[in-house]
């Protein structure tokens, strides 16, 4: 029941899909389908009027038409089936890339917190492998609807030319054997199931020890601390847990197949050449109408098979894919609002408490500020004391458990989504410039390149983009572009910085973005903040307090709630605070 | 240019390779072969024997006792083949995965220097990048395998054919020699025009499929609304992709129809000679059918031997790939001493560093000397050649000139192993592997990790009360690498993991490059404070461009543009009013200003 419920999704899912993309494929396929089982059963009938007419009046003429025809049906049939599943390969390619950009633009915007969740990560993962290694994604529905056609028809016409011999019992004991193969196939197929599903783990680890460790990345440390046996050790051990897993399958799968093979080629076929033999010797059959029984009973044997294999493949095809149809389905769990927003003018947290999902701790509690004026705010604590965080909820990346945010006084979950992102400009601690051109990074889709300089003068990166022979054209490192240029970790800040400095947005976050400067490009931006960055309401996180002294006001964080909040003047007035504490340490190493 | 490569040659490297791994696997590959080949033929037998049983009118009895003898026969051979099948499946996974673990120990024993050249790094890639079961070194083996099975497969059908009629014989090589040349010059052409063309277009595809689900990209992606961005970067690549993928399949399309085409005389001449040899030479029924399916298993046997030639070519350059690899000489001769050492002392001479193909000097005539249980700061700028140095002394590098000496010897004289060990040395980016944080720390799996040392470390750097609030504490697995549910730590936390690895180690010299980077104040003025316990008397170099580490160091080497330009201690450098000075002012500016503001207002 469960799994006639996952192949109606899968069918109510991907057929009018389908459609959609291209309804050839379908014809085509039933069209293949049609043409592969009229050559099969042609292969049976001719050559039994060949032999016919051998041991008969031997005819040349009929012969040779005979022996053309046979040639004849074989070569179009062929050529026309090479022909349709051609055309049919390349609408199916056109499909399955369709289906990934849908996919991959559904992950694109679905709500980040799951991006964060380990087990979405999962998901996408088995839904990708369910679409590609475990079925035929796309593919898998086209297969089936070829083989499940073309085996019914074969079996129809092999069935008329047994039953117009009246060999009734020839193809009793055959669909006794099919039935037998089946139940082995399912014993193999279950096998396989769970063998796999265990396998993913096995397999990650043992590319991981045998491979992945290695690769020259991760290499200096293995080579300082001498991990070469801890490396071997690792390896050897999950080789022998791995394969020893696998040999056990496959020890238990021998037992199955030789039983298949015993009945399968032997028993059935011995029984159906005595009946057959009988029907020889009893009823005078001739040796041509033998023959091609005897083939007749072969080929009704692989249909049969392939029927039941392909239903069977599809029905666990559905069940790999299921996966993926769960993600395209998935809904935001926020309503999108309906307000329109065109400026950012103030920002407050009121009362807002946030843990994140599936844990106890709250990462804030009961948190309250407000901002209300274009001014330069710094958030300060110590690792862990929810400065990210609180910028991932102004982000409307995670719900919030109690409280409110609000901009312009209105809680941000009013708000058009899309409209509300395009008022910030974010760099984040873990920032990523992506493999294309420096001028995709920074500007993305738009083109205009006044701006562009002028973003990446402020970035204090120009001097150096100017420098490349390809300028803003340079492609970010080599892995598109031989002469793309691996760039410094101070240096892809700075686009980052520029990127965002591009979106020109009224509320901008900072997070630690000197972290790979060296101290006097720092201090550049430091000195330089309200030139680079513009009139805007800015947040500044940082671990160095030097920054907060050139900020309108700090707050500073602990234990998931603002201690302390005022100027670098009158925090540092408040000796036994927080604050204080840690720019004292930090000084401490610079007094002369 | 065209790649070459000597099939055979390739071929018996490969068989050897795999035997050293597993030698009944080669035996068994030899055994199935031969159960293939005759299989092919064996139903068809079956069915010769019987209706020759019906042709000569033998009574039922026999006719069941002949089939009856066949019938066994042909089932054991399938039973057999059968067996191995599924023993092939394991085995050949396994064998790949042992030769990818053989290269990748390999990789490890290589000079590092040499291993990060960007043509060794090519070779790595190349050697095992694509070993499984059909590609690569394993690939050969089973592709040539099954080609040989093939081989014998027409031999023996040439052999049933030619005991009849060699004309015959003659007439299918012909017509197959044509087949022959239209399979290779599409193939070649399919090569040319599809095959070597996609590769850059699939790493388009794939990074533009990979970049949605990349975690880090998943905020950037958001805000600056870059999914058109991607979807068109996507729809380019797989238009293009298309457009060549069109092109082939009508192609390959025509192709087939034209050896369709040869079939079609196959066809013809096969019934024509053997409609002749019942009719005029009065050849049996039941010979006939065995005859025409034997034909049959002839030219299906051609066919896969012409296609499976292309994979074996194909594998014989991957193994040559692989075979390049391991046969790079991996460590240079003169690094034969060894050395023990509880304390250290430390020389550079005259040491001058070039990266390979780079003009100029990383490093240009560094010449120091580090007293044992002597503490060093050594400050500069990004990109002075700090890092450069600590690669040296740590001897993954090779000085371009000059000496490097401890206690008095040439460490280029030394295994590296050897030289290693002395150093307990944290790398400014911190490597942590996908194993529990124990283990990180030991840097050994988890039989031989000292629990206790371990406790005491992450005790004494106070990364205990991180520690304890995980579920599994100091067993927890790191990186989410293999495990989805294992534990991210942040950057502050996995540079305490680095510097508690270099502190289980405890080598005479610690080298210790930007260590506190990532850390929030509090952590790193910590560190600073419990530095003496954390070297405990050892000698030790601390990197870094921040000065704050001058303050609790022996002395102070300034380095610059590849130079040293200023060393001393503290108080002399800021006495000579040079480079450090000026550096070691505007750090320290922001705090003076700040306690100034704090003064006035008192």
């Amino acid at each position: 029941m469960k799994k006639l419920k996952i192949i109606k999704r899968n069918l109510e899912f991907f057929i009018p899909m389908l459609f959609r993309l291209n309804p050839w494929i379908v014809v085509n396929t039933i069209l293949s389908a049609l043409l592969s089982s009229v050559g099969r059963l042609l292969w049976i009938l001719i050559p039994k009027f060949i032999i016919e007419e051998l041991m008969g009046s031997k005819d040349i003429k009929v012969l040779a038409m005979l022996v053309l025809a046979l040639a004849l049906s074989n070569f179009l049939t062929r050529s026309i089936q090479n022909f349709i599943q051609g055309l049919n390969y390349i609408n199916a390619s056109k499909a399955d890339f369709a289906i990934e950009d849908m996919f991959s633009k559904k992950i694109m915007k679905v709500d980040y917190f799951n991006i964060e969740d380990p087990q979405f990560a999962d998901q996408i993962k088995r839904a990708k492998e369910g679409m590609n290694r475990y079925s035929n994604g796309i593919y898998s529905f086209i297969y089936t609807l070829q083989d499940l056609i073309s085996s019914v028809i074969t079996l129809l016409g092999v069935i008329g030319i047994v039953l117009l011999s009246k060999e009734y019992l020839v193809i009793l004991v055959s669909l006794v054997g099919v039935m037998i193969s089946a139940f082995n196939y399912s014993k193999i197929q279950k096998l396989d199931k769970n063998f796999n599903h265990n396998w993913v783990r096995h397999s990650r680890r043992l590319w991981y020890y045998n491979d992945g460790i290695t690769s020259f990345r991760l290499q200096k440390d293995l080579r300082l601390y001498q991990a070469k046996k801890m490396i071997s050790d690792a390896g050897e051990k999950e080789i022998k847990e791995a394969y020893s897993e696998y040999n056990r399958i496959a020890k238990k799968k021998k037992l199955w197949d030789g039983m298949d093979t015993f009945v399968t080629h032997l028993v059935t076929r011995l029984i159906t050449l005595i009946l057959l033999a009988y029907a020889v010797y009893d009823k005078n059959m001739t040796i041509a109408v033998f023959t091609m029984l005897y083939q007749s009973i072969n080929t009704f044997d692989s249909s049969m098979v392939n029927l039941v294999y392909s239903t069977r493949t599809y029905v666990q095809d559905c069940a790999y894919q299921e996966e993926f149809i769960n993600i395209m389905e998935k809904q935001s769990i926020f309503a999108d609002g309906t307000l329109p927003i065109s400026e950012f003018k103030t920002l407050e947290f009121k009362n807002v408490s946030f843990k994140y999902p599936r844990t106890d701790n709250f990462i804030i509690k009961n948190l309250d500020f407000k901002i209300d004026s274009k001014e330069k705010v710094s958030l300060v604590g110590l690792n862990g004391s929810g400065k990210t965080t609180i910028i991932k909820l102004i982000c409307r990346f995670y719900a919030i458990d109690e409280g409110e945010i609000l901009v312009n006084g209105i809680n941000i979950n009013n708000y058009k989504y899309e409209d509300y992102m395009k008022l910030m400009a974010i760099v984040f601690q873990d920032f990523k410039i992506i493999s294309f051109s420096i001028k995709s990074n920074v500007a993305i889709l738009d083109e205009n390149q006044d701006k562009l300089y002028d973003c990446l003068k402020r970035a204090q990166v120009l001097e150096k983009v100017l420098s490349l022979p390809k300028k803003e054209n340079t492609y970010i490192n080599k892995w598109f572009d031989r002469t793309g240029v691996e760039f410094s970790g101070g240096e892809m800040q700075k686009f980052a910085l520029a990127r965002c400095l591009y979106k020109d947005a009224d509320f901008v976050v900072l997070d630690e973005p000197t972290s790979n400067l060296d101290p006097m490009a720092e201090a550049e931006i430091y000195y330089n903040f309200k030139d680079i960055v513009g009139e805007k309401l800015t947040i500044f996180i940082s671990h160095r307090l030097s920054s907060c002294i050139f900020s309108d006001r700090i707050f500073v964080l602990d234990g998931s709630s603002i201690v302390e909040e005022g100027t670098h003047k009158d925090l540092m007035n408040n000796k036994g605070g927080l604050y204080h504490k840690m720019f004292t340490t930090q000084g401490e190493y610079y007094k002369s | 240019m065209e790649e070459k490569a000597h099939i055979v040659k390739e071929f018996i490297y490969a068989v050897k390779e795999v035997a050293s791994i597993d030698k009944l696997f080669i035996y068994q590959k030899i055994l199935y072969a031969i159960l293939s080949s005759v299989n092919s033929f064996a139903y068809a037998y079956v069915i010769r024997v019987a209706v020759s049983a019906i042709e000569q009118n033998k009574p039922i009895e026999i006719f069941i006792r002949d089939v009856l003898i066949v019938s066994g026969i042909a089932f054991l051979i399938s039973f057999g083949r059968k067996m191995l099948d599924q023993t092939f499946w394991y085995k050949s996974d396994r064998i790949a995965t042992i030769l990818k673990q053989q290269k990748s120990i390999r990789t490890l024993e290589m000079d590092y220097e040499l291993l990060e050249r960007p043509e060794t790094q090519d070779a790595a890639e190349k050697a095992t990048r694509r070993i499984n079961a059909w590609n690569g070194v394993m690939g050969l083996v089973n592709n040539g395998f099954m080609l040989i099975e093939h081989f014998l497969m027409f031999i023996i059908a040439s052999a049933i054919v030619i005991s009849v009629n060699w004309l015959l014989i003659i007439a299918i090589l012909v017509l197959a020699l044509f087949k022959v040349l239209f399979e290779n010059k599409n193939q070649k052409r399919e090569k040319r025009e599809f095959y070597d063309k996609t590769p850059p277009m699939w790493r388009r595809i794939g990074y533009t499929n990979n970049i949605a689900s990349t975690l880090t990209i998943g905020k950037d992606l958001r805000i600056y609304a870059m999914d058109e961005f991607i979807s068109q970067e996507r729809n380019d690549a797989t238009g293009e992709y298309l457009k060549i993928a069109i092109k082939n399949r009508k192609k390959t399309i025509i192709n087939s129809i034209l050896i369709n085409f040869i079939t079609f005389f196959d066809t013809l001449l096969l019934y024509g000679f053997m409609i002749y040899e019942v009719i005029y030479n009065d050849m049996k029924i039941a010979t006939f059918t065995f005859m025409v399916s034997s034909v049959y298993t002839l030219t299906n046997a051609l066919h896969i031997v012409i296609r499976q030639n292309a994979h074996v070519l194909r594998n014989s350059l991957e193994t040559k790939d692989y075979r390049n690899f391991m046969s790079i000489e991996y460590v240079r001769e003169q690094e034969n001493q060894t050395i023990e050492a509880d304390h250290i002392e430390v020389e550079f001479k005259n040491v001058y560093y070039s990266y390979y193909m780079q003009e100029g000097y990383a490093l240009e005539d560094v010449s120091f000397k580090i007293k044992k249980g002597e503490k060093i700061a050594l400050v500069g700028y990004n990109g002075a050649g700090k890092t450069t140095l600590v690669k040296l002394l740590g001897g993954l590098y090779h000085p371009t000139k000059g000496q490097i000496l401890i206690n008095g010897i040439d460490i280029e004289t030394l295994e590296r192993e050897s030289l290693q060990k002395l150093i307990s040395l944290v790398f400014q980016e911190n490597i942590m592997y996908a194993l529990e944080i124990a283990e990180n720390i030991a840097m050994a799996t988890t039989e031989n990790v000292d629990y206790e040392k371990v406790a005491d470390i992450v005790k004494l750097i106070e990364l205990n009360k991180k520690v304890e609030s995980l579920p599994n504490k100091i067993k927890t697995h790191i990186t989410r690498e293999l495990d989805e549910t294992a534990i991210e730590l942040s950057g502050g936390e996995t540079q305490l993991v680095a510097l508690a690895r270099a502190m289980y180690k405890n080598a005479p010299l610690y080298v210790l490059d930007e260590p506190t980077s990532a850390m929030d104040a509090l952590n790193e003025v910590h560190m600073y404070r419990s530095f003496n316990d954390i070297i405990r008397g050892n000698t030790a170099i601390f990197i870094s461009h921040r000065l704050s580490s001058t303050k609790f160091c022996d002395r102070i080497i300034f380095i610059n543009e590849g130079k040293i330009i200023e060393t001393g201690t503290h108080h002399e450098l800021m006495e000579r009013d040079g480079e450090y000075k000026k550096m070691f002012s505007m750090q320290s500016n922001y705090y003076k200003e700040a306690t100034n503001e704090e003064t006035q207002n008192n």
